[in-house]
């Protein structure tokens, strides 16, 4: 009788048991979430002291940080916009601007990059949206949006 | 009489346009040539894009390929560099992984059958161990309770 319950008791941790090591075995190495990352950093390459005011054609200095976390190598571009507060840019829709300059960098799983980006906005505006998205190469060779995208606004003063 | 002196002025110069067309394609095949190497650094990026994907593949199948995605890393900063000479070098560095993606394909399968291979076997000697637990452990866990117990005196009430 006992021996029987002791039995019942061993079935059931070694069922148990299994069933954890076989899910583990099967998911080992597989990303559950995959994700990329974007982020502007200022010239200091850290979050904030963004420049607030520009000079038009003047280059400022401004750093991009780009993470990947998709479970495979990733060629991604961060394609460099400028708009206004008229400006749509959200998770699916990239912003229909052309395109001021392109970064690439080409990241294995889990690596990340801070690449320096030299942004001279042309012409002088108020509230100008300088846009950074995050595109990246699809597996037939073609760009496509990631749905990541950072803006800063600035405002552009014409030279003295 | 004018009539045709102007239609001799115009075969001259219809002839001395036929003559000097081919220079003229010529000049304009050498000026897009020679414009920004905008589009020989987008045909290098083609490659790249190429030599991307095929290290992709290798390493969805198991591969290691960070290595080469360095190589492409800086192959991709020489082609943002645009000058002729960096271009060359992103060339050569491009064609050098593009050679390695036969090995990497190949280690990849490798990889993927020695993965394989251990799954299997894990998952089989877990059943193993599962069958002898069922069918051992209770007469272990009795001999390890006797053993315990063995100063043990039992005593009728």
């Amino acid at each position: 009788m006992i021996d029987e319950e002791v039995r019942a008791v061993v079935l059931a941790i070694v069922v148990l048991g299994g069933a954890l090591a076989v899910s583990q075995a099967i998911t080992a190495g597989r990303v559950v979430e995959p994700f990329s990352a974007l982020g502007t950093l200022g010239p200091n390459m850290k979050i904030g002291d963004y420049p607030k005011e520009v000079l038009a054609g003047e280059p400022f200095r401004l750093y991009l940080y780009v993470e990947n976390h998709e479970g495979k190598a990733m060629y991604y571009r961060v394609l460099e916009k400028v708009g206004d507060n008229s400006t749509i840019v959200n998770e699916t829709v990239p912003a229909d601007l052309p395109v001021l300059a392109s970064y690439e960098v080409i990241l294995a799983h889990g690596g990340n990059a801070t690449v320096p980006a030299d942004v001279a906005i042309g012409t002088p505006m108020q509230g100008a949206k300088l846009i950074f998205e995050l595109w990246a190469v699809g597996p037939d060779g073609s760009p496509y949006y990631t749905g990541r995208w950072n803006h800063l606004w600035i405002n552009v003063t014409s030279p003295p | 009489m004018t009539v045709d002196r102007l239609s001799f002025l115009a075969g001259i110069s219809i002839a001395s346009l036929l003559a000097l067309s081919p220079l003229m394609l010529g000049t304009a095949a050498v000026l897009v040539r020679c414009s920004p190497s905008g589009e020989e650094q987008e045909a290098l990026r083609a490659d790249l894009v190429e030599v991307f994907l095929a290290l992709q593949s290798a390493e969805s199948r198991g591969a290691d390929i960070s290595a080469p995605l360095q190589s492409l890393n800086h192959a991709l900063a020489l082609i943002q560099d645009g000058k002729p000479e960096s271009l060359d070098q992103a060339r050569l560095i491009i064609s050098e992984v593009n050679a390695t993606v036969p090995r990497l394909l190949a280690e990849g399968d490798q990889s993927r059958l020695i993965s394989s291979v251990g799954l299997y076997s894990f998952l089989a000697s877990l059943a193993a161990v599962g069958a002898l637990s069922y069918l051992y452990l209770p007469r272990l866990i009795w001999r390890s309770w006797v053993k315990a117990k063995r100063r043990w005196e039992v005593a009728a009430s």
